[in-house]
């Protein structure tokens, strides 16, 4: 089978052999992933087809009835409040999110230029939220935002404020908890795809005469958009699917897809209907994905030039 | 006029004295090499300039104006990376554009000029093209018509052909040499290659350990070298300690090993010196009876257009010696031969 | 090359589909391998915390002891018996548990699903000394608490007799209202203004609405609560009897009330889930844990008994509340089948009212 066998005369061309060693290649390729296809295939298709059949099922009085209604979706469609938290929970995600990005940019730009133990350190506070529950982190910060918590009592022994500041039981104590667990996701693939910038193109553009600021934007910036990208995706699809941390730092005040997932699942034992805002949810993390993929390739950068 | 005036100029990391007061004027139109070995300063004199590394001590003028601590974007300065550092985002027509657009030069006027700047390296009609899409040969003539086109006061450029195959840096220094000229362009030129330096300078600058060691046209640092670095570091030598025996005028006869050699220079009877002799100056033929050196081939290396001898003289001193390649006739490992240093040869080291 | 790797494909791919039908298959063959009880097996619900230590040591171990048992016990998440697992589980003939404690609600989702086993009467003896409405064909109700009004004493003067104290412009943004078991704050409202806890409609949450500026949060869960008086967050709260004497115990300046318009009192159903691989064992666990002493325990939470037969120390009367039938009259009269009917509309109102 090896093109070098056949003579030249004999296979003046040359394309289907190489193409049979491509598709053998293709077919090891497939062999090799195949245990964790498998793997996933029973962990996840199949919990996620019964969810999908689940969500047509029809739920009347605390008894389901399995079948193929529309019943669930027509709801999300029509009862006006469906949809109003699922725009709710994409206009958290979005402020999370570019709130996020823009506390990791700076981030990312100080550890690049950083020595290894200073970024050591940085790393470590930046992964340390993801070390501690859950619970207690949002604890920690009730008592920091708190009416009378850190930051109140601060301001007031201070003199700068006489009435304790509503700082969460709100969008801002939720976006504050969340941004900071979430700051990892975000800062660690700007940080890569800053670090994979020759500092000789920054050098470059100097040169020729942009300021440090011009610099940013028309070289860094772009150069390290793939890493944005990344950024900007796991920050979106994290918030999609948020729900202790608005209820305990949102104060229930900040209703969110998963909340009434929840609701509906554990307080209604309304499956279907459950099952058919988590297909609404799974669907936009789904487009969220692709839109990014997208334009990732819109913005890929040739590393080597 | 001085295009770049460098005044004690000193750069200290920590404890490490990395350049260590250099002075040197760059003329206007002139093209000069910074040449030594790597880690002698050589780069960091010239991102001084750049304005990426700000000097300990010392002043740097460029176009006359003191720029000692202006920053980079503020210097007119062209610069050429090693790696070329182009904008991959960009297309070749925008890269080269972008020190204009910094500049403020409206857009049809940027394009006009873009063009001409890809025009005088040879790349029309690649404008739309991504350097990701070009060869390194191309990326490096985009990364010089992008330093070009600000009309810099000084073009710098920093190991510029270090990436590139030997066919292709040989027609790139021509190519370079060919344009400075052209547009009469300020250049300060870095290397470690000193045939390079020398095939396209009006003057090199050969520095060691942070300082300049020698300073002149490529003929005077090749032919008359300040000192043994130098000596040793521009190409193949010869360099043999020696004695003056008689010494008259500008003229002395000399004693190094057996070998007894008239050489210019004024010197002192009894005193200890260093003379170099190049290789390709010293003739070889058949061993004669009659003849003032007589030595045996000891080794004997075959380059191509040339022949590299090495020949033990009477008195056990070992000579390197180039010829061009005869074809025929020519010497092995243990044939007598007779050795011919003409007169003017033999330099004096420092002299 | 490429015959040999045919072969190698195919199979790969049939010990894929052996390993998926395997791992669909595995729990069901499991289910049905050990369907036949072990009569020295029983599976009980466990609490987390102290009240789970208090469950543990009077309430399973000796019984567990006394019968010789070996006692399996799941943790229960969030206090509350998982419905949608056990309806899964009962459906496959093996529920998780041979008792499950059931919420009103939970009790008509559990019966309208065919989900329990009848208790009879007699085999329960000790029936015999409980108040009459406890009792029910699927087994007896215990554990009762109450929901009416916690207040700091110290800044909340002189102490509220009705719901309507939190609706008082004095305590903006310093009260809360619970998001848990929230059809009980909306039934609150309904009886603080129109006298009865249904409907709720339209004009329950225009009261809502009128409470919004005094409200700070919706708690999700009684820690949450207590957190929100120890942080001085807020100064009142509709909250749980047992929770108030837990933080009274901490030092706090706190007080239950039972305000005029009416309280609710809400039980668990105790009940044998169909399929239960135990029954019997499960009836006389029942039967145990209903006497004097299992039940006297739950004092130190606040809780009653349906036991004619406990008696308490004025202190324990305070803690408990439902010991006197002046107090117990007070008890609005809750429609567990409306209340599960209805929940997805006074969800969908609630979650909108909170967005808007």
């Amino acid at each position: 089978m090896s093109p070098d066998r056949h003579p030249r005369a004999e296979a003046p061309d040359a394309a289907p052999p190489v193409r049979a060693w491509a598709r053998i290649g293709r077919l090891r390729a497939w062999g090799l992933v195949l245990p964790a296809g498998v793997l996933y295939a029973v962990t996840f298709g199949i919990p996620l087809a019964m969810l999908l059949g689940a969500s047509f099922a029809r739920f009347q009085g605390g008894v389901t009835t399995p079948g193929f209604f529309l019943d669930n979706y027509v709801k999300i469609a029509t009862d006006g409040v469906t949809l109003a938290v699922f725009r709710n929970t994409v206009s958290l995600s979005l402020l999370i999110t570019a709130v996020g990005l823009a506390c990791a940019l700076p981030v990312a730009m100080l550890m690049r230029r950083a020595g290894p133990g200073l970024r050591l350190v940085a790393m470590f506070v930046l992964v340390s939220p993801l070390l501690t529950s859950i619970i207690v982190r949002n604890v920690a910060w009730m008592l920091i935002l708190g009416r009378s918590g850190m930051i109140n009592s601060w301001l007031i022994d201070a003199g700068l404020i006489s009435a304790p500041l509503p700082l969460m039981y709100n969008r801002l104590g939720v976006v504050i908890a969340v941004v900071h667990v979430y700051l990892p996701f975000a800062v660690l693939p700007i940080y890569a795809a800053l670090r994979a910038i020759d500092p000789a193109r920054e050098r470059a553009a100097a040169s020729l005469g942009a300021a440090p600021w011009r610099v940013f934007v028309h070289v860094t910036l772009p150069l390290a958009a793939p890493g944005l990208i990344a950024a900007f995706t796991l920050l979106f699809i994290l918030s999609m699917g948020l729900y202790l941390t608005p209820v305990i730092l949102g104060g229930n005040f900040v209703v969110t897809l998963p909340m009434m997932i929840t609701d509906a699942a554990r307080n209604q034992y309304n499956w279907p209907y459950a099952s058919a805002m988590s297909v609404l949810l799974l669907a936009s993390i789904v487009a969220v994905v692709a839109v990014s993929a997208v334009l990732g390739r819109l913005f890929a950068v040739p590393r080597d030039a | 006029m001085t295009a770049v005036a460098l005044d004690g100029v000193v750069k200290r990391y920590g404890g490490v004295t990395a350049v260590d007061g250099i002075d040197l004027q760059v003329g206007k139109g002139e093209f000069l090499t910074l040449l030594g070995p790597s880690g002698c300063g050589k780069s960091t004199t010239l991102q001084m300039i750049a304005g990426f590394v700000l000097p300990s001590a010392g002043r740097i003028r460029i176009g006359g104006r003191d720029s000692t601590r202006l920053p980079p974007h503020r210097r007119n300065v062209g610069m050429v990376f090693q790696n070329y550092a182009l904008f991959p985002h960009m297309t070749l027509a925008d890269n080269v554009a972008f020190g204009l657009r910094m500049r403020g030069v409206a857009k049809a006027e940027r394009r006009r000029r873009a063009g001409e700047a890809l025009a005088v390296v040879q790349l029309t009609g690649l404008a739309d093209r991504y350097p990701g899409q070009i060869s390194g040969g191309q990326q490096q003539r985009v990364a010089l018509a992008r330093a070009l086109v600000i009309q810099p006061d000084v073009l710098l450029l920093d190991e510029p052909f270090g990436a590139l195959d030997k066919q292709l840096r040989d027609r790139m220094r021509i190519e370079l040499r060919d344009l400075q000229r052209q547009l009469g362009i300020s250049l300060i030129f870095v290397t470690h290659d000193q045939e390079e330096a020398l095939s396209m300078s009006d003057r090199i600058a050969v520095l060691s350990e942070g300082r300049i060691r020698q300073l002149g046209t490529p003929d005077g640092i090749y032919r008359r070298p300040a000192n043994r670095f130098v000596a040793e570091f521009m190409g193949h030598s010869n360099i043999l300690p020696a004695r003056v025996v008689e010494a008259s005028g500008d003229r002395a006869l000399v004693r190094a090993g057996g070998l007894l050699l008239a050489v210019s220079g004024r010197l002192s009877a009894g005193g200890d010196i260093e003379l170099m002799i190049r290789p390709e100056r010293i003739g070889i033929g058949p061993a004669d009876a009659g003849a003032a050196i007589r030595g045996r081939v000891a080794g004997m290396q075959y380059l191509g257009a040339s022949l590299h001898y090495r020949v033990v003289v009477e008195g056990g001193t070992e000579l390197s010696v180039v010829t061009p390649d005869p074809g025929e006739g020519r010497r092995v490992p243990g044939d007598p031969v007779a050795l011919a240093i003409p007169d003017g040869a033999p330099f004096v080291i420092g002299s | 090359m490429t015959n040999a790797s045919r072969p190698t494909r195919r199979h790969l791919l049939s010990g894929a589909a052996a390993t998926a039908a395997f791992a669909v298959a595995a729990p069901y063959i499991a289910t049905r391998a050990h369907a036949q009880g072990d009569p020295k097996v029983i599976r009980f619900y466990t609490q987390d915390g102290t009240l789970g230590d208090l469950y543990m040591e009077h309430w399973y171990r000796p019984f567990v002891e006394m019968h010789d048992l070996r006692a399996e016990y799941i943790p229960l998440q969030g206090g509350n018996a998982p419905m949608e697992k056990l309806q899964a589980q009962i459906a496959a003939g093996r529920p998780e548990a041979d008792v499950i404690p059931l919420h009103g609600n939970q009790l008509v989702f559990a019966l309208r699903n065919d989900m329990l086993m009848p208790v009879p009467r007699d085999a329960v003896p000790e029936y015999a000394n409980l108040h009459e409405q406890y009792i029910t064909d699927w087994g007896p109700g215990m554990v009762l608490w109450c929901y009416g009004l916690a207040y700091n004493t110290e800044k909340v003067t002189p102490a509220p007799t009705s719901w309507k104290a939190l609706w008082d412009p004095q305590w903006a943004g310093r009260v809360a209202i619970n998001e848990a078991l929230k059809d009980q704050a909306l039934q609150m409202v309904n009886i603080a203004f129109k006298g009865q806890p249904y409907p709720v409609d339209e004009e329950t949450f225009a009261h809502l609405t009128a409470l919004r500026p005094n409200l700070v949060t919706l708690w999700s869960s009684g820690a949450d609560a207590e957190q929100l008086f120890r942080n001085d967050e807020i100064v009142m709260t509709p909250f749980w009897n047992g929770r108030v004497t837990r933080l009274k115990g901490e030092g706090l300046p706190i007080a239950f009330a039972v305000p005029d318009e009416g309280f609710f009192v809400r039980h668990s159903t105790y009940a044998i889930p169909k399929g239960s691989r135990n029954p019997e064992m499960a009836m006389k666990w029942l039967d145990f844990v209903l006497g004097v002493e299992p039940q006297k325990r739950l004092v130190e939470f606040g809780y009653g008994t349906p036991n004619k037969l406990v008696t308490y120390t004025p202190e324990e009367e305070a803690a408990v509340i439902v010991t006197d039938a002046a107090v117990v009259a007070k008890a609005v009269e809750e429609d567990f089948a409306r209340i599960l009917d209805e929940t997805p509309q006074w969800n969908d109102m609630w979650t909108a009212w909170k967005a808007g």
